[in-house]
C-alpha cells in the first residue's frame, strides 16, 4: 500500500493530535509527583561523594532520632541485586560494602516532611576508606587485583566483550580501491528529559503496594520489585502516570523504586520520592562514552568491500543494558548498505562513574558517526558523489544481511532521491562558497527487538479490548506512553478497524493490574508490537460485531478464507517468513466484506446498521464484549554468538541531507537546513511522525555540537540544565521531512519504527557538511567551535 | 533543592527597608537583598544554605522605570527595572538602543521577565567550583568562595577567581553610567567603572545595608557602542566572553575603549587614544592584541582558555573595524 492508498483509511495516515495533549498544555495532566497520596512520608537519599571507597561504617543512630523521621535504611535492608537484563543483575538499591560512583545511594531517610528528611540526612555519619578509582576506559583496561566487580573473576574491568565477524574482512580490504581508518571519540550523554525520576508508593491492607513511577517499563519494574523485595507479583501494582520524557533514561528498574517500596513496607505509610535534577544526572543510564577505531574499504562498483570497527565503551559502575549496548555498537552497522565482509569488537568497561545504559538510538549512534564519516571521506578521495554511491548500494527488500538480519521493506532509495531533489544537492555539493556546506548520511534502526529481554515464549505485547452498550471502546495495553504517542497509536488502531471517531476510544495503559503484559517503551517497539496487538484485538472484535450484524440482517456470516486458523490474526510470529505473501496482511481488508465507518456498519449488500444497535445485539450473546490480540516476533536470525542482538521484525531507514554555515572567524557551526527522508513504512499519524523526527534531529544536534558530560575525578561537573548544554530553540534548524512511499507487510497498517532511528545518521550528516563548508574533518564529538577553529588553522598552516 | 529556613520580608518603601535592615543588624542576623531572584535564589538552592533573612525589593516604590531628565540630558533607570521592560522601553530604544539590544542577550525571555537591571549589575560571579551543590563541594573540596582554604583553579591565589558575567556592565561603563547608592544615612554616587573589584568574593564597593537605587546615563555625545556575547547557545547561557567596544571619533580626543567580561573577576577595561598610534589600523591591531593579553581566563568554562583569548582578539578587531568604518 502506498501513502496514496492510505486515503481509504479513516484514521490511519491522518494527522491526529496526541491524546492528553490538552491536559499537558493546560497543566492539568498529573505526572507522578503531582499525585497526592494520603499523609505520605518524604524520602531523601544520601549519596556517595567518592567514586570508589569501602564503606567502613554507616552510623544512622542520630538520624533515626531526628525530628519527623520514621525510618532510615541502608544497603543491608535491600540486599538483593537487580538489573534490567537478567544476565547482568549487578546493582543493589544502595551500596553495600563498597561505593562505585559519585552519587551512588548509600542510605535513605523517610520523614514527615522533606525538610525533616534533609536534616536527618546530614546526621548520617559514613566512614569511608577511599580507594583509587577507575575513571576512564584506559584505566579500566589495565590489569588490576581490585576490579570494580570482582564477581566477574577478571583481572581487568571489562564487563562484556562482543565480537562478530562475517565474510572475509581482510580480503575485502585487499579488494578495495580505497581503505580509510580513523579514530573517533564521543562523550557520554544524558537524556535530558523534562520530568525527573519520581516514584510514589501507596500501601494498602495486607501489604499491597501500588507503585506510581515515572517509568518506560512498568512490567520490568513490577518484576524487579517482586524479586528484590521478595514479595509476590500479585501484591504489587505498578502504574505509570503521565510521563515527561524518557529517551531510554527510564527504561531500567531503579534504586529509588526499590527504596520507596521498602520504606512503604517498613513504615506502613505512603511514600513520596522525587529526584532532584542533579540526582537525575547521577542516576544517568545515558549514552556511553565511546572510542571507535574504524576501517572502511570501498570500491565504487562493488560498494563497501569491508567494514571493521573496534569500539570501547565506558559503562560506568554497573551493567544496565550494557551487554545489549555492546552488541548494538557493532550489529547496527549492518545497514543500510550491503556489507558482505564485516567485523566488530566491542568492549564495555566498568568505571567508577554513573551507570550508562540505553539512550535514543541505543548503541548505534556513535559507530554510525564513524562509518558515515569514513564513507564520506572515501567518496571524497575517489571523487565520487556520496549520494550517488549510497543510492547504488542500499540493502534491498526481502534480503538478508551478512549477520542474518531479515530485511523486509526498504524505501530509502526513493527517500534519498527525493531529499537530493528537495535540497538541491547536485547544485550545492562541493560548489557552495567557503563557510557553507552540505552533507549526507544514512542509517537504519530496529522496530523493536525480536528477542525479549526475559527469554520466554510469552507474546511481547498483548492488548485487550472491551465494548459495552455505551459504544465506548476501551483498549487495555501494558505499553507505556512516555510522550511519544503510544496511547494515541493504540487508539488509532481501534478507531480504524471499528470505524469509530477517536473520541469513542479510551486507552487504559501502563497499569500492571489492569492491563495485559507488554514489555514497555524501548527499542522503538510500541507501534510495531503493541500496535499489532491492538490491531489484532480490534479485528477480533470486528468479527464479533460482523457476526451480530449478520444476525440482525439475517444473512450468513462471511466465509473467512482461512477458517482453520482463526487465531492467525490474534497471535503472530508462529510462522516462517513468507516474503511473497507477507505475514498477515499489514493492511487487512478484514476479509468480511463489511464496511465500518462513522459509527455505521454496512453489509456487503449495502445495508446500513447503526453501530450501537449491532453492539447491543452482540451483547445479547456475550454480555460486555471482549477481544484480545497478541504480538510475538517471528523466529529469525542466525545461530552465531550474539545472533539475537539487533534482530527485529522490520527496520526503518533514514537519509539526511544537511546544510551548515561555519563561521571561519569563531568556528561556530549553525545547522541551517535539514532535509530528512525517513522510511517508517506507512506513517500512521504524520503529525506524530514529524514530531519524532524533529525531536531526533534536536537531540542529535545536541550531541554533535554541544552536549557531553564532563567529569573531574569521577564527578560530573555539569550536572545541571544550565551547564549541560541542550540546544535552545535558536539552534533548531529548518527541517523538511520526506516520508517516502513505503509499506511494511508485518507492521500494523504497514508501519514501522520512527522514534529513534533518525538520530544516528543526523550527526555525521552535520560533520560531513562541515567538511564541505571548510574542508576540515572532526572526529571527536561534540564538535565545539574551538575544535573547528583549531582544525581550520591547522589546515591553513598545511597549505602555507 | 530545598532552601533552608529564613525570614522573608517585602518592604514597600525605602524607609521601611532601611528600618528593617537596622533591626536585622541590631539582632546580629544575616540578610540578603534581591531584585528578581533569578540569580540569588538559584545560588541559595545550590548551596543548601540561606541567610537568616531574605529581603525582596520588588515592592519598594520608585525603584523601577525609565526617566529622561532634560535638564542635564540624562537617562535615569531604576535598579528594579525588569530586563524584559528594558528591552521594550521606548526611551531606552530611542536614546540608548545598545542597552535594549544587550538586555535581550541576557538569559531567556522567562528569566528576563523577573530579572532586573540592578540584579544584573550585581550578579554573583561564577565558577565551576562555586556553582555546585553540597555533594559536589564535599566531593571535590571547597574553594575560597565556599569557605575553603584555597582557590581550586589557582592554588597560590589569595583572591577568588570566579568570573564576572554581567552583560550590561560593559555597555553601561562605556556609556559613562553613574550609580546612585543609598543607605539609611547616606546617599552617594559612583562611576560604574570604579564600582567593581577584581575579587570574586568582594565583588564591588557596595557596603552592607546599602542599595543600588538607580543608574544615571549621560546622553551628551555618547560613544558608538557594540556588544557581542560569546556563549554556547543563543539563549539561556551566561557569557563565556562578553566584549563591549566603544568608539568616540571626536577629532582631538578620538579613543577606542574595550571592556571584556566573562573571564576575570571584574570587567577588564582598556582605552586607546588615536593620537598615540600611526593610524586607526595600528590602533585596532594594538587594541585587539591587548584585549587578548589582558585577559586571564581559567579552566572554568565550556570553552577552553586559549579559545576565549583568541576570540577576544578577533571580536575586538571585528567590532572596532565596524565602529570606525575601517574594514
Amino acid at each position: 500500500m502506498s501513502l496514496q492508498d492510505s486515503k481509504r483509511y479513516q484514521t490511519i495516515g491522518k494527522p491526529i493530535p496526541m491524546l492528553g495533549a490538552r491536559d499537558k498544555l493546560t497543566g492539568t495532566a498529573r505526572f507522578t509527583d503531582d499525585i497526592r497520596l494520603s499523609r505520605p512520608l518524604f524520602v531523601k537519599i544520601l549519596r556517595s561523594p567518592y567514586p570508589s571507597a569501602h564503606l567502613k561504617s554507616i552510623d544512622i543512630s542520630k538520624a533515626k532520632k531526628s525530628k519527623g523521621v520514621k525510618a532510615v535504611i541502608t544497603g543491608k535492608d535491600i540486599p538483593n541485586s537487580f538489573g534490567v537484563l537478567p544476565i547482568s543483575k549487578d546493582e543493589c538499591a544502595m551500596a553495600t560494602g563498597k561505593v562505585r560512583y559519585v552519587g551512588e545511594p548509600i542510605a535513605a531517610v523517610a520523614a514527615e516532611s522533606l525538610r525533616d528528611a534533609v536534616a536527618a540526612l546530614r546526621l548520617i555519619k559514613v566512614k569511608y576508606e577511599v580507594l583509587k578509582p577507575v575513571l576512564n576506559i584506559a584505566q579500566g583496561l589495565k590489569k588490576t587485583k581490585n576490579p570494580i566487580h570482582p564477581e566477574l573473576k577478571r583481572e581487568d574491568n571489562i564487563h562484556k566483550s562482543a565480537h562478530q565477524s562475517f565474510g572475509d574482512p581482510d580480503k575485502g580490504f585487499d579488494g578495495a580501491k580505497v581503505v580509510i581508518e580513523r579514530d573517533f571519540s564521543f562523550l557520554s550523554l544524558s537524556h535530558g528529559f523534562t520530568e525527573p525520576h519520581s516514584v510514589q508508593v501507596e500501601i494498602k491492607d495486607d501489604d499491597e503496594l501500588t507503585v506510581y513511577s515515572a517509568t518506560q517499563v512498568p512490567h520490568y519494574v513490577h518484576l524487579a520489585l517482586s524479586e528484590v523485595l521478595e514479595i509476590p507479583l500479585h501484591k504489587i501494582r505498578v502504574i505509570k502516570p503521565y510521563l515527561g520524557g524518557g529517551f531510554g533514561g527510564k527504561s531500567d528498574p531503579f534504586p529509588h523504586e526499590m527504596i520507596a517500596a521498602r520504606l512503604a513496607l517498613m513504615t506502613r505509610r505512603n511514600i513520596r520520592l522525587t529526584l532532584e535534577r542533579e540526582e537525575v544526572f547521577f542516576t544517568h543510564h545515558g549514552r556511553h562514552e565511546t572510542q571507535v577505531k574504524m576501517k572502511l574499504g570501498l570500491d565504487p562498483g562493488k560498494g563497501i568491500t569491508a567494514l571493521d570497527g573496534k569500539m570501547l565503551i565506558d559503562g560506568g559502575a554497573y551493567g544496565s543494558f550494557g551487554i545489549v549496548t555492546s552488541y548494538y555498537n557493532g550489529v547496527l552497522l549492518q545497514g543500510p548498505y550491503k556489507i558482505a565482509n564485516f567485523r566488530f569488537d566491542c568492549d564495555r568497561i566498568y568505571t567508577n562513574k554513573p551507570v550508562c545504559g540505553a539512550m535514543r538510538g541505543h548503541g548505534g549512534v556513535n559507530p554510525r558517526f564513524a562509518s558515515e564519516s569514513l564513507l564520506d571521506m572515501a567518496c571524497h578521495e575517489l571523487k565520487i558523489d556520496p549520494c550517488e554511491f549510497r543510492l547504488e548500494h542500499f540493502l534491498e527488500k526481502n534480503s538478508l544481511t551478512a549477520n542474518q538480519f531479515r530485511i523486509t521493506s526498504v524505501s530509502i532509495k526513493k527517500g534519498l532521491e527525493k531529499a537530493m531533489t528537495k535540497s538541491g544537492w547536485k547544485k550545492k555539493h562541493r560548489q557552495l562558497p567557503y563557510g557553507k556546506g552540505i552533507g549526507v548520511a544514512c542509517g537504519f534502526f530496529i522496530s523493536g527487538s525480536a528477542l525479549p529481554i526475559h527469554w520466554n515464549k510469552i507474546p511481547q505485547s498483548t492488548a485487550r479490548l472491551t465494548l459495552d452498550e455505551s459504544g465506548l471502546a476501551v483498549i487495555y495495553s501494558g505499553a507505556s506512553d512516555i510522550g511519544q504517542g503510544s496511547d494515541t497509536v493504540l487508539a488509532q488502531m481501534v478507531a480504524e478497524v471499528l470505524g469509530l471517531p477517536m473520541g469513542m476510544i479510551k486507552v487504559v495503559s501502563a497499569d500492571t493490574a489492569l492491563c495485559p503484559t507488554d514489555m514497555g517503551s524501548y527499542s522503538s517497539r510500541v507501534t510495531f508490537m503493541a500496535g499489532n496487538a491492538a490491531r489484532n484485538a480490534s479485528i477480533q472484535m470486528r468479527r464479533t460485531l460482523v457476526k451480530a450484524a449478520c444476525q440482525l440482517l439475517k444473512i450468513d456470516e462471511p466465509p473467512y478464507p482461512d477458517p482453520g486458523k482463526p487465531m492467525s490474526f490474534f497471535r503472530q510470529g508462529q510462522r516462517k517468513p513468507d516474503f511473497k505473501k507477507g505475514f498477515l496482511g499489514a493492511n487487512p481488508d478484514y476479509e468480511d466484506g463489511f464496511s465500518f465507518s462513522e459509527k455505521k456498519i454496512i453489509s456487503p449488500a449495502n445495508e446500513e446498521l447503526d453501530y450501537l444497535e449491532v453492539v447491543k445485539k452482540a451483547m445479547e450473546e456475550n454480555g460486555t464484549l471482549q477481544a484480545k490480540g497478541c504480538y510475538l516476533s517471528p523466529k529469525m536470525g542466525g545461530t552465531h554468538k550474539g545472533a539475537g542482538a539487533g534482530l527485529s521484525p522490520s527496520y526503518s531507514f533514514t537519509a539526511f541531507i544537511t546544510e551548515v554555515d561555519v563561521n571561519p572567524l569563531t568556528g561556530k557551526v549553525k545547522v541551517e537546513k535539514v532535509t530528512c527522508a525517513h522510511d517508517c513504512g506507512v506513517p500512521l499519524n504524520p503529525l506524530a511522525v514529524e514530531g519524532q523526527l524533529e525531536g531526533s534531529i534536536h537531540m542529535g544536534l545536541g550531541q554533535v555540537l554541544m552536549e557531553g558530560l564532563r567529569y573531574e575525578h569521577g564527578v560530573q561537573q555539569n550536572a545541571s540544565f544550565l551547564e549541560y548544554k541542550i540546544p535552545s530553540p535558536f539552534e533548531q534548524p529548518e527541517i523538511e521531512i520526506i516520508l517516502p512511499d513505503s509499506d511494511e507487510q508485518e507492521g500494523p497498517f504497514g508501519a514501522k519504527e520512527v522514534g529513534e532511528g533518525a538520530l544516528a545518521p543526523f550527526n555525521p550528516s552535520v560533520a560531513n557538511a562541515i567538511f564541505d563548508a571548510v574542508a576540515v574533518r572532526l572526529f571527536d564529538l561534540p564538535i565545539t567551535p574551538d575544535k573547528v577553529l583549531d582544525a581550520i588553522h591547522k589546515n591553513n598552516q598545511k597549505k602555507d | 533543592m530545598l532552601l533552608s529556613s529564613f525570614d522573608y520580608h517585602r518592604p514597600t518603601s525605602l524607609d521601611e527597608l532601611f528600618d528593617l535592615i537596622g533591626l536585622i543588624k541590631s539582632q546580629n542576623e544575616s540578610f540578603s537583598l534581591y531584585g528578581g531572584g533569578t540569580d540569588l535564589i538559584a545560588n541559595l538552592k545550590l548551596s543548601g544554605e540561606s541567610p537568616d533573612n531574605l529581603i525582596s525589593c520588588s515592592r519598594i516604590e520608585g525603584l523601577a522605570g525609565v526617566r529622561h531628565d532634560p535638564n542635564n540630558n540624562s537617562l535615569f533607570i531604576g535598579a528594579m527595572t525588569r530586563l524584559a521592560d528594558l528591552c521594550e522601553d521606548r526611551q531606552v530604544i530611542k536614546k540608548c538602543p545598545v542597552i535594549a539590544l544587550t538586555a535581550k542577550k541576557i538569559a531567556s525571555p522567562q528569566i528576563r521577565f523577573l530579572a532586573t537591571l540592578g540584579g544584573n549589575l550585581l550578579v554573583n560571579t561564577r565558577c565551576v567550583y562555586f556553582n555546585q551543590t553540597e555533594l559536589k563541594r564535599d566531593s571535590l573540596g571547597s574553594c575560597l568562595k565556599t569557605g575553603g582554604g584555597s582557590c581550586r583553579l589557582v592554588k597560590s591565589a589569595d583572591t577568588c577567581k570566579a568570573r564576572f558575567v554581567s552583560d550590561l556592565a560593559p555597555v553601561l561603563i562605556l556609556l559613562g553610567a553613574k550609580l546612585h547608592l543609598k543607605s539609611a544615612d547616606e546617599e552617594r554616587t559612583l562611576m560604574l567603572e570604579e564600582f567593581y573589584r577584581p575579587d570574586g568574593i568582594q565583588k564591588n564597593h557596595l557596603t552592607l545595608g546599602e542599595i543600588l537605587s538607580f543608574i544615571e546615563i549621560p546622553l551628551d555625545q555618547p560613544p558608538k557602542i557594540l556588544y557581542e556575547k560569546l556563549r554556547v547557545r543563543d539563549a539561556v547561557d551566561f557569557a563565556s566572553l562578553g566584549v563591549g567596544v566603544g568608539w568616540n571619533g571626536k577629532k582631538m580626543s578620538a579613543a577606542l575603549e574595550t571592556i571584556l567580561i566573562g573571564t576575570d573577576p571584574a570587567p577588564v577595561v582598556a582605552r586607546f587614544y588615536l593620537k598615540d598610534f600611526k593610524d586607526i589600523k595600528e590602533m585596532i591591531e594594538h587594541a585587539s592584541n591587548q584585549a587578548s593579553a589582558l585577559l586571564s581566563p581559567l579552566k572554568q568554562d565550556f570553552f577552553p582558555v586559549g579559545y576565549r583569548k583568541k576570540m577576544a582578539r578577533q571580536l575586538v578587531e571585528k567590532m572596532a573595524r565596524e565602529l570606525t568604518g575601517k574594514p
